[in-house]
């Protein structure tokens, strides 16, 4: 399984979609489906070390999506969010996404690709925002790194 | 001392003393015990787990008892913990312990169902009032989990909380009444039929906090 996604649709009646490798399952009773569903959402459960930058891009209105979750393991990057579609209760409809690609610029993209498969479009450019703010850290972090790298040689 | 304070005869106050001394060790024990308990159980928190159809109102409610703004949620998706919160009935305070939230669909039941009934003192089901009249299947699929859910807590002592929601689209009191009626002959030959006989509400969970709020008050963290 190299990519997941798992969605629920406009209304409780119509069965839960779920895509591997481009493939669509609705009918979750059957045994592939459910084992590639099984897989992510365990990947939901973990937690990510950027929980604390969701949190403040939320309270900034970059992140909207309020399920919004990052994990990155060693076996590839897992995102929940939601669409921009609408379920019949006029809530922004959440999907779960596993990819083994680890790089987030070709990660959108396929996010990109893969919703569109099922007419749905991914909310606002929140994931490109939040790959953004995660560049903007690191780069922050390196910094401090050199910069107390440096003091020490200089210090000694 | 002792001896000289209760004015029976001379062996007979001695051999009272020892337990006389022993009783007031196992009330103060006791009473310091129960107080003891009572503060981790603050600390801890009451367990409860929330369950239920899709779109039966799940994580409104749980808006409700952590007193959150629902405005703006997506539908729910792979388990989302809570920390524990406060939940404010009136004039007083009650802890939850924190939990899960976990959506509605079938494919969880099999994997979170059973140990969070094992795990958890307090056992909420919801499901659409509305839906659970008017469409068969649902009606059945909301049996059957509840079923499960009656099999899993065997043995187990557990408090059950039953709402049933939407109650908006029922129409009146009086359809509600009526609702409320049909839903408990529904169940009336079911084995299960025990969970609907204390705790069993129907209620429009978007705008009925109050009405929740004072059952949980009366019924499942009385006083």
């Amino acid at each position: 399984m190299n990519t997941i996604l798992y969605t629920q649709n406009e209304t409780a009646t119509t069965p839960n979609t779920i895509m591997v490798d481009g493939v669509i399952y609705n009918d979750f009773t059957q045994q592939e489906a459910y084992k590639a569903f099984k897989y992510i959402n365990q990947k939901s459960e973990k937690s990510g070390k950027w929980e604390w930058l969701i949190k403040q891009l939320h309270k900034q209105h970059v992140i909207l999506s309020p399920n919004f979750k990052y994990v990155k393991d060693a076996d590839g990057v897992f995102i929940r969010a939601s669409f921009n579609e609408k379920d019949e209760g006029e809530r922004n409809m959440a999907f779960m996404f596993f990819t083994k690609e680890r790089k987030m610029s070709v990660v959108t993209n396929i996010i990109d690709q893969t919703a569109s498969c099922i007419q749905r479009s991914v909310r606002g450019d929140e994931i490109r925002n939040f790959a953004k703010a995660i560049r903007k850290v690191q780069y922050i972090q390196y910094a401090v790194s050199l910069i107390i790298l440096f003091i020490l040689l200089w210090i000694l | 001392m002792i001896s000289t304070f209760f004015n029976v005869g001379g062996e007979q106050q001695l051999a009272f003393a020892p337990l006389l001394v022993w009783g007031l060790i196992f009330l103060f024990g006791g009473s310091l015990g129960v107080a003891i308990y009572k503060s981790l159980k603050y600390i801890k928190g009451h367990k409860i787990a929330v369950l239920g159809m899709q779109y039966s109102g799940k994580t409104q409610l749980l808006a409700h008892l952590r007193n959150i703004p629902y405005d703006g949620y997506v539908n729910s998706l792979g388990a989302n913990p809570y920390e524990k919160f406060t939940l404010h009935l009136g004039d007083r305070d009650v802890r939850i312990a924190n939990g899960k939230d976990i959506p509605g669909g079938a494919e969880y039941i099999r994997d979170y169902y059973k140990q969070m009934i094992v795990d958890n003192e307090i056992i909420f089901f919801l499901f659409d009032a509305y839906r659970y009249l008017h469409d068969n299947n649902y009606s059945r699929q909301t049996q059957a989990r509840l079923a499960f859910i009656y099999d899993q807590m065997s043995g187990h002592d557990k408090n059950t909380v039953i709402f049933a929601t939407f109650a908006d689209k029922l129409g009146d009191k009086d359809k509600r009444t009526d609702a409320y009626t049909m839903i408990k002959q529904s169940v009336d030959d079911k084995p299960y039929r025990s969970l609907f006989k204390y705790n069993f509400l129907i209620l429009n969970m978007k705008d009925e906090k109050k009405v929740l709020l004072d059952c949980l008050n009366n019924k499942i963290f009385k006083k």
